[in-house]
């Protein structure tokens, strides 16, 4: 039950939507899009957000789109995880977007869940670790950005910008990757303690990419998880035995050398995540090796 | 079944297509003319002074009818210890205490109104655990405890935060302990937690114009609501009425006086109109009570031959703010508290101490479930130092008949069988293949074991009752006490009565709803003895029927009633069956053909009360509190990561001794949801405090339970040694099969990573914590 | 482009009947249903999209009504536990004792009967997927999980 009064509006195009926003903002109103809603109308009953006007944007065509052109596979943000999962083009988003429950993702949105207020926003990782671009529409209209130039820690947007669509390539999306999520007792209807993903883009000997969520404050790309990702790749490559792996560790050292703060909540100590994620990289390597059914892929 | 033809069956449920397609109605579920919604502004300190409620703004808002606090109603209410204002009156004792209250025309008015009331604290320290609150320095959080009412039970300590201290002093424990060739010592603990029914508590109250008041609630204890009301608002009995409907779900936390009290309150304030309070998720969590913690002390002696001799026991039940049921908790762990085996020496101390935490009421085990945590692990921890087998360590010290309980109680004839429930059990877990199995490097699978028993912890005079009228077609009405909370008690009565009158149950039309006023008195659906209680005083009216229906067809079948039997819906000869009549015929007086009628409705009338229970000595606590106990034993299998003290759980078993099994399904059913509550409770519930004493977890994205697929196989066996006051030979089963589990889990948990687990919840984090480092391979690394 | 303000009258299509309903723009789906409606087989559980006891179905999809605004589901075709038609799937229930208190029941009928229609013959890996997304407290789901085998082995 949100007991305030809300203004509610549902724009036909994304040009009425704008208009909206700022109409609503210029009147010193609290106003927020509603994709899903899922995150809205909890935060709203829990005094956390006091919407005054809410505008619609779940129905505009742009925002719906699950398409694809000669490069690219298109993903509009107010697409359902569930449709994410169902559409499986890009299999690890699929993974990505097999979170909260089925019931819910049947109407949280990827914008709701990569732009919204829970800092996990799992379904950016695949995004980040493939290098996507995203479609923005602001003041100017549309435009279209690489996804490191708007996102760090989250969408850094100005008041009113709408996230119309992310995009990767066809490519990417197609290449070996690997998943691991844990939460605190295995349950998966949870937050995550560590969600990290591998994409394996090939190019030489350093192309996998690392994106991680719920072990630190924000999801996290960083360029020395990848770099000490790939150093032990290779030198699994070069023992060429599995079982050796059982054993492969990752040192106190590196989580020291990254230089960002673990998490510490009521969910785990910041000490167990470090240890889960340590365990998570170690099984996404393991993983990654097997779909090369142990064959060197150099 | 023994040539039964109602009972051992699995009769179909009268509450089953209400609830299958949405249209059972709860009392959340009632609109009533004119009702008016309530919202709750509740305290964001655990212990603080009220300095002021700036209520002006609320008033003034659209829909507003009254804004109520603790000034308006300093009215102390409590079920044993009066110690609680049913809003809090100058002092907060914990998070999420209710402190005003709006009631409005419209629920998004009642919400819109609460946001707008701001309230003055003055921030005290909080007391954290029973611990501190023992201190000599503590802060003393009920100064006026010497003014409290109280029941002659229970015995609170002015001057200290001790509601309640319950004695057990049976031997000599220091001749016990002089005998005793192993002793081990050791506490245990856990936080307090929530029941998490699926419903929340709702109550809606009026005021009738001549002063009759109605109460609507989701309630067990229709019954203890009236008289409560009547004792501390100075009603006349008769002028309350109170309406269970269907409950859903309460195992325990319906029990008692829930929001009752406040509604009655807040109808007044509107002049009587129906106001409903209904609680929000988290209120229902922090606000209304829920399951009480504890810190044990335990020292156990055995002697070399493996048999127990002493036992020196400490439970400190974390009670929270204020005292409720949980005076009756700790009270009820003392008449238990050395679990169930025979021990010759006892010295217990059982306290209920007062926390700056929400506050706690009855959960299902009541005391049980909370003495099974410290006393089956120290049963492991005892058996391990003996060198003994777990379960042949528990066999060979089980209570049996001729024993007596820790309140000297000798236990009767018809004690059940553990031994043989723990032979079941080592079955259902094939223990003989051991206990601990290695799956792979960091897999291992163990095996746990717990024993339970459980009598009711209910006054000397609880009873029960129970009315049978008829219809014109001869198909029977059963009223009784019992309230419907998903037990399906209602179809174990109607089979009960079925079975006298040599009918099928759907003939027997139970009432799912009870009125006070109209309903046959029962003390409280809670304490797993309705199905006993309600049950013979069932039985009682049934025969009553029969001997009304005998007397009345003795007229027209012109016979001595004792030469007619009732069967399969007529009334007829014995030694001649064709000869008889419908009951149809007779239920409602027989008329002759030429109109002549005789006979009267059939009215049968029946009611139980508790046999022999006394009181227990303030200094030792002898006494016979216990109506009747019920024993088994529980069983868990673990399959767990020694890396990062992940685990799942295989397997869940029990086989638990009830005597006579009325409903085999429902029966498994209720010990099937009673292992997994106590899986969830065991594994993962428990609130979780920050450093100010507020609670992270008070709703259910982080309060965790178990979901679909998180259960294990389930294995369940019932003996049947049969409990000779209890229709047919049955004993309470609700709530027993919570109460061995936790332990069981700690002890396969235990086992299998070879560290002693004393804290719940069994969290992998906190298992990882203590793994043998050179398993979790967070101390050191492997070169690559 | 619509704007909804203080009251609004729409038409929603519930249980196959198209019903004219005047909400606040911020009365939730849940609350419109069990106030406007009278169908109160969907219950307040947690609503905060926790257990699923407020489940119902949106263009045939299981959702959690508590967390969806009225007014966005215009168009859409609800239905709810009142109004789901599959006897052999309710009669399963209660032969295999899928419930107890009942307050769970609707929103794990609803979702069962979703699942059913997606996927006639679920393996358990997609059971479980979908009816983690409800929580029961009495059962302990084995009933429920009988329940569900049941009705499969039916259709």
């Amino acid at each position: 039950m949100i007991p305030q009064n809300i203004t509610y509006i549902r724009p036909d195009t994304l040009k009425e939507a704008w208009d909206a926003w700022q109409t609503a903002h210029e009147q010193g109103k609290e106003v927020y899009y509603l994709n899903g809603g899922t995150e809205t109308v909890t935060y709203a009953r829990q005094n956390k957000i006091h919407p005054q006007v809410l505008i619609d944007i779940s129905r505009l065509p742009e925002l719906r789109q699950l398409a694809e052109d000669d490069a690219d596979l298109v993903f509009g943000t107010a697409l359902t995880l569930h449709e994410l999962i169902e559409a499986n083009t890009f299999p690890l988003l699929s993974r990505c977007a097999s979170i909260v429950d089925h019931t819910v993702r049947n109407k949280l949105s990827l914008g709701g869940n990569v732009a919204g207020r829970l800092p996990y926003r799992e379904t950016v990782l695949p995004f980040l670790a493939a290098d996507a671009e995203v479609s923005i529409y602001g003041a100017q209209g549309l435009r279209r950005q690489p996804i490191s130039e708007v996102f760090s820690k989250r969408f850094n947007l100005e008041g009113g910008e709408i996230l119309v669509d992310l995009r990767v390539n066809k490519d990417m999306a197609r290449f070996p990757w690997a998943y691991v999520r844990k939460t605190r007792f295995g349950q998966p209807v949870d937050y995550p303690l560590v969600t990290l993903v591998f994409l394996d883009a090939g190019s030489g000997r350093r192309g996998i990419r690392c994106a991680v969520s719920g072990a630190f404050a924000a999801p996290l790309r960083h360029g020395f998880i990848d770099e000490t990702v790939n150093e032990a790749w290779i030198l699994m490559d070069e023992k060429d035995a599995p079982e050796h792996f059982k054993d492969l560790s990752f040192r106190h050292e590196f989580v020291e050398s990254l230089d960002v703060p673990f998490l510490q909540d009521q969910r785990a100590s910041a000490e167990y995540r470090s240890f889960l994620f340590r365990e998570a990289l170690r099984e996404c390597l393991i993983q990654l090796w097997n779909k090369y059914e142990g064959k060197t892929r150099l | 079944m023994k040539g039964y033809r109602s009972i051992g069956i699995s009769s179909p449920r009268a509450d089953a297509q209400d609830k299958v397609n949405g249209t059972q109605r709860y009392t959340g579920d009632l609109r009533i003319p004119g009702m008016l919604y309530t919202a709750l502004v509740t305290s964001p300190h655990a212990h603080a002074r009220i300095i002021n409620i700036h209520k002006e703004e609320a008033l003034e808002a659209p829909g507003v009818r009254a804004v109520v606090t603790g000034q308006d109603v300093p009215v102390r209410l409590g079920l044993y210890l009066g110690d609680k204002y049913p809003l809090a009156f100058e002092v907060v004792r914990y998070f999420g205490e209710p402190v005003a209250a709006v009631v409005a025309d419209r629920e998004d008015q009642a919400l819109a109104a609460a946001r707008l009331i701001q309230v003055e604290y003055e921030a005290l320290p909080a007391v954290r655990t029973p611990l501190e609150a023992l201190r000599p320095d503590a802060p003393v959080l009920h100064p006026q405890m010497a003014e409290y009412r109280h029941i002659p039970a229970i015995l609170p300590e002015p001057g200290t935060n001790v509601a309640n201290r319950t004695r057990i002093r049976k031997g000599d424990p220091a001749r016990g302990f002089a005998e005793s060739s192993v002793i081990i010592e050791e506490t245990f603990s856990f936080p307090p937690g929530d029941h998490a029914a699926m419903e929340v508590r709702v109550a809606i109250a009026e005021v009738a114009r001549n002063g009759v008041v109605t109460i609507h609630s989701a309630t067990q204890a229709p019954f203890v609501v009236r008289s409560l009301m009547s004792t501390f608002f100075n009603i006349p009995t008769g002028n309350i009425r109170v309406i269970a409907l269907p409950v859903g779900g309460g195992f325990g936390g319906k029990a008692g006086i829930q929001l009752e009290g406040l509604a009655y309150l807040l109808s007044k304030a509107v002049g009587g109109r129906p106001v409903m309070v209904r609680n929000q998720r988290e209120e229902d969590m922090l606000s209304s009570p829920g399951h009480i913690g504890l810190f044990a002390r335990v020292k156990i002696g055995a002697r070399s031959d493996g048999k127990l001799s002493a036992m020196d026991l400490e439970y400190l039940f974390d009670s929270g703010a204020y005292a409720d049921y949980a005076v009756n908790i700790s009270r009820a762990a003392a008449i238990a508290c050395t679990g169930p085996y025979r021990v010759p020496h006892v010295k217990a101390d059982s306290l209920c101490v007062y926390t700056n935490h929400p506050f706690a009421t009855a959960y299902r085990g009541f005391g049980h479930i909370e003495l099974a945590f410290p006393i089956e692990r120290a049963m492991d921890l005892l058996a391990r130092k003996l060198g003994m087998d777990p379960i042949q360590f528990r066999k060979l010290n089980a209570i049996q008949a001729g024993d007596t309980s820790p309140t000297q109680q000798v236990m009767d004839p018809n004690t059940g069988n553990l031994q043989g429930c723990l032979d079941r059990v080592a079955e259902q877990l094939n223990w003989q293949e051991g206990d601990r199995i290695v799956v792979s490097d960091n897999l291992v699978r163990a095996k746990g074991v717990g024993c339970l028993w459980k009598a009711p912890a209910m006054p000397t005079n609880t009873d029960a009752g129970a009315i049978i009228t008829f219809n014109e077609d001869g198909s029977l009405n059963l009223t009784t006490g019992v309230v419907e909370i998903g037990q399906g008690t209602n179809t174990g009565l109607a089979q009960l009565v079925a079975e006298r009158f040599k009918i099928s149950p759907e003939q027997v039309h139970v009432l799912y709803e009870v009125h006070t006023d109209r309903s046959p008195h029962d003390w409280a659906t809670a304490a797993s003895r309705s199905l006993f209680m309600a049950g013979r005083a069932a039985l009682e009216a049934a025969d009553d029927a029969i001997a009304q229906i005998q007397r009345t067809a003795s007229i027209p079948l012109a016979c001595p009633p004792e030469d007619l039997e009732v069967a399969g819906g007529r009334v007829f000869l014995k030694d001649n069956p064709a000869v008889g009549l419908d009951l149809s015929q007779v239920v409602l007086g027989y008329q002759y053909p030429h109109g002549i009628s005789v006979g009267g409705q059939v009215i049968g009338r029946g009611r139980y009360i508790a046999r022999h229970l006394t009181g227990l000595d303030p200094e030792t606590g002898k006494g016979d509190p216990a109506l009747e106990w019920t024993l088994g034993a529980e069983g868990v299998e673990v399959e767990v990561n020694l890396r990062d003290g992940s685990y799942r759980v295989l397997k869940a078993v029990c086989a638990m001794d009830v005597g006579f099994v009325v409903h085999p399904a429902l029966a498994r059913a209720q010990i099937a949801g009673a292992m997994a509550m106590a899986l969830g409770f065991a594994s993962r519930e428990g609130f979780l405090f920050d450093e100010r004493e507020r609670i992270l977890n008070g709703n259910l994205r982080d309060f965790k339970l178990y979901r679909y697929g998180d259960e294990p196989e389930y294995l369940v066996d019932f003996l049947t040694t049969p409990q000779g006051d209890g229709p047919y030979g049955l004993r309470g089963l609700g709530e027993q099969g919570v109460i061995g589990i936790p332990p069981a889990l700690a002890n396969a948990l235990s086992r299998a990573i070879g560290v002693e687990l004393t804290e719940l919840p069994l969290t992998p984090e906190r298992i990882w914590k203590v793994l043998p480092s050179e398993k979790s391979k967070n101390k050191q690394e492997v070169e690559e | 482009m619509k704007i909804y303000e203080d009251l609004v009258q729409i038409t929603l299509r519930v249980n196959g009947e198209m019903r004219q309903v005047a909400v606040r723009p911020a009365d939730t789906l849940l609350y419109t249903l069990r106030e406007n409606l009278g169908l109160t087989g969907a219950k307040a559980g947690c609503e905060n999209g926790d257990c699923g006891a407020c489940t119902v179905l949106l263009d045939g999809k299981p959702v959690k009504s508590c967390m969806v605004l009225t007014v966005s589901t215009e168009g859409q075709e609800i239905r709810t536990a009142e109004g789901i038609d599959d006897e052999g799937l309710k009669q399963a229930f209660i032969d295999e004792q899928g419930f107890q208190c009942g307050f769970c029941t609707p929103g794990f009928i609803v979702n069962s009967y979703a699942l059913l229609k997606a996927h006639p013959e679920p393996d358990d890996t997609t059971i479980k997927d979908w009816l983690q997304s409800n929580i029961c407290r009495c059962t302990g789901y084995e009933g429920i999980h009988r329940a569900i085998h049941r009705a499969i082995g039916k259709s």
